[in-house]
């Protein structure tokens, strides 16, 4: 069998930075904003919108912080990046508004797009004052991307745009979609022909349509493209290589903690209900979700560490996303049958907490790559496809 | 030091391949001409300080050894046999031979059973546990007290009712336990990860080769997944242990570390045996096969040096006792 990575490995550690600081002035944020009622525990997620968080958060200066500092990035470290994510998503904060720029926006248009395009939104997405969506599944076209519909045909100093998104996160808040479609017609290479495009959704003939899922709640929209312009400086690559630039996010989109910590705030609660339970068993059922959490964390943050050295992670991070997104939905199982509530909506507290986290799970093994998507990918790697 | 474990890791390599290109591994003398041949490397004493003649190195240099040890599904106890040379010499000790040894649970729930792989043919169990400040507290007990049985991979290991027997004597030694502890069920999880990966490699050479329904058993997506699924927990420990053991040697190793790595490794072992033996289907279920050397193993190293479940008990405990604080606990 190919190994992903040495082991046992002999090889120097990487150094990282002592980072002890920094959680403290993370959790110091976090506390305030907790303390003026900004967070919910338990009834939030990484998609929850608020754009004054993040403008505060990106005040602080923990948006774009590996980014380079003429695009108001703050040329951090990716471990310090990775710690002040963790530390926002473990206090259940809204970072809805900014996560996907930051995490995968972002760092697409800094490596392939251009440079009228990187200085209209890169600063301002380091501000906190840009939200972006991710705009691949169609109706027609959910784990098999490349037969997205969604054309882009070539016009003077642009492009017009037809066709649909849907299942598209926070895109009634987003200023702009990343827009995976057709600019070349389908050919032998079914991947070929594939273009990412920075789309403006103010522009005329863009529609924005609520899609209401599964806690109630309006994340979720369908964008409509209907000949709205898109500027030719918001072509992503050199055009009909957007299969490519697609992968290549890939491995940073799958194995940040937004992958294992989604029912971490539920863990919270579980954990605080048994304090002091002297019962082995459910102790026991406890500990092994915690042994499995700090276990896929090891795994994140290698992911982390090779991804700065140049070092290839697909498949590992194609691993990780799949056992965490795995435990995340097991926390609520595992709580449903510990815990003596019965999950009921409405309120932050236990009970609430157990209702969301039941109500949002099955979105976590489908977002990022469904689950046999990732395992046929895994399949491909061990030599068996 | 990292050149002395790729040194020791390629000594071992060739040692084992070698050897069992000539001898099986089902021979009554199996284990004790291994050893030989292992001693006469000087294999054995990786862990045993320098004025007894050993390398003195760290949980690294000795997890080369153990990886390969479980990558060749080697007889014998070889986790146990670095650890009680480490033990010998403070012991007054010759070597760590003819002994056997094994940690008793102290600040767990009871475990009146002390289970212990015997080495040679064993006079004296060593059960460690923590004494005054968490230094190493070894009682001494008599093997003749203790039943003689077979583990699961058929070798020989004594159970000894500890409520039954006093000890003939007891050792504080200025080695601290926690850290001691740690290594063993760290050396544990590298030998059942260097096991689950040749399994793994045994369950995909398989699967490309055997066909049904005109076509090898790869091209099944049913298949694929039940590998990949395998593979997975198989990573996720490796990921684990290695990182706990990069901090054990840099001396900051947390007990939910070490503790999660062997529990991850046990699943690993749960998980990759069940499939490995699910695609090799009964060819893999007599002993004309190899893959059962490696199975038994796995399903024996799982308890062995931290009891899977006991360590999950501990993490849920010790994350209870923590809620307050409950991710700084983990974190930090």
């Amino acid at each position: 069998m190919r190994n992903f990575f040495p082991f046992p490995d002999f090889t120097e550690p990487s150094p990282r930075p002592d980072v002890s600081d920094l959680r403290g002035q993370v959790r110091e944020f976090l506390e305030e904003e907790r303390a003026a009622g900004l967070i919910v525990p338990g009834l939030q997620t990484w998609t929850s919108f608020d754009r004054g968080f993040s403008e505060r958060a990106a005040a602080c200066g923990y948006i774009a912080m590996t980014w380079p500092k003429r695009y108001g990035g703050h040329e951090r470290s990716a471990f310090e990046r990775y710690v002040v994510c963790e530390e926002f998503l473990a206090a259940g904060a809204p970072v809805g508004s900014h996560w996907m720029a930051d995490r995968q926006s972002g760092p697409q248009i800094m490596r392939n797009g251009t440079e009228t395009l990187k200085d209209e939104v890169l600063p301002k997405i380091a501000a906190g004052k840009l939200t972006f969506g991710i705009g691949m599944s169609e109706p027609d076209s959910g784990s098999d991307l490349s037969s997205v519909r969604t054309r882009a045909d070539k016009v003077d100093g642009g492009w017009r745009m037809e066709g649909r998104k849907v299942w598209t996160t926070n895109a009634h808040h987003a200023d702009y979609l990343i827009v995976l479609c057709r600019t070349e017609p389908k050919s032998e290479d079914r991947y070929a022909g594939l273009s990412q495009l920075v789309v403006p959704l103010d522009a005329e003939g863009v529609t924005v349509r609520p899609l209401v899922n599964l806690t109630g709640e309006h994340e979720l929209n369908e964008v409509i493209f209907d000949g709205n312009f898109v500027p030719e400086a918001n072509l992503l690559g050199k055009g009909g290589d957007g299969w490519r630039l697609v992968t290549e996010e890939l491995a940073f989109e799958r194995s940040g903690p937004d992958r294992f910590l989604s029912t971490f705030g539920l863990l919270k609660v579980l954990v605080a209900a048994q304090e002091g339970n002297s019962d082995p068993h459910p102790v026991g059922e406890i500990g092994r979700l915690v042994a499995r959490l700090a276990a896929i964390r090891e795994l994140a943050l290698l992911i982390g560490d090779r991804l700065e050295k140049g070092e290839s992670a697909n498949g590992i991070a194609t691993i990780a996303k799949d056992l965490g997104t795995g435990l995340e939905q097991e926390i609520p199982e595992v709580a449903r049958r510990i815990m003596a509530e019965r999950p009921v909506r409405g309120q932050s507290d236990a009970a609430g907490a157990l209702a969301f986290a039941i109500l949002s799970a099955p979105c976590f093994s489908l977002r990022g790559g469904t689950r046999e998507i990732l395992k046929g990918i895994i399949a491909r790697e061990l030599g068996l496809r | 030091m990292t050149d002395t474990a790729r040194m020791l890791d390629d000594t071992a390599e060739r040692l084992l391949s070698r050897h069992f290109a000539a001898f099986s591994r089902e021979s009554e003398d199996a284990a004790p001409k291994l050893v030989a041949e292992l001693k006469e490397a000087g294999l054995d004493l990786v862990l045993a300080p320098e004025e007894a003649g050993g390398l003195q190195a760290g949980t690294l240099e000795a997890s080369a050894i153990a990886f390969r040890w479980g990558y060749h599904a080697a007889p014998g106890a070889m986790v146990e046999r670095l650890l009680l040379n480490q033990l010998a010499a403070p012991l007054g000790l010759e070597s760590g031979d003819r002994h056997a040894i094994c940690l008793e649970d102290a600040s767990g729930r009871d475990e009146r059973y002390a289970y212990a792989s015997l080495l040679d043919d064993a006079k004296r169990i060593l059960v460690c546990s923590a004494g005054q400040d968490d230094t190493l507290k070894v009682a001494v007990f008599d093997a003749a007290n203790a039943e003689r049985r077979k583990s699961m991979a058929g070798e020989d290991v004594l159970v000894l009712d500890l409520s039954a027997v006093a000890a003939l004597e007891t050792h504080k030694l200025e080695i601290s336990f926690p850290e001691f502890r740690a290594r063993a069920a760290l050396l544990t999880a590298t030998a059942i990860l260097g096991a689950t990966q040749r399994q793994l490699e045994i369950a995909i050479e398989h699967v490309n080769t055997r066909k049904q329904f005109g076509r090898p058993l790869a091209k099944f997506q049913a298949i694929q997944n039940l590998l990949a699924e395998a593979a997975s927990e198989h990573v996720v420990a490796q990921a684990a242990v290695r990182s706990a053991i990069v901090e054990q040697e840099a001396g900051r190793l947390k007990p939910l570390r070490w503790q999660s790595a062997k529990v991850q490794a046990g699943r690993a072992a749960t998980v990759v045996t069940a499939a490995t033996h699910q695609v090799l289907g009964a060819i893999g279920f007599t002993e004309e096969h190899v893959l059962h050397h490696y199975s038994k193993r796995l399903w024996a190293w799982r308890d062995d040096f931290g009891r899977q479940s006991e360590l999950e008990r501990r993490i849920g405990a010790d994350a209870c006792a923590n809620a307050t604080k409950f991710w700084p606990w983990m974190v930090d």
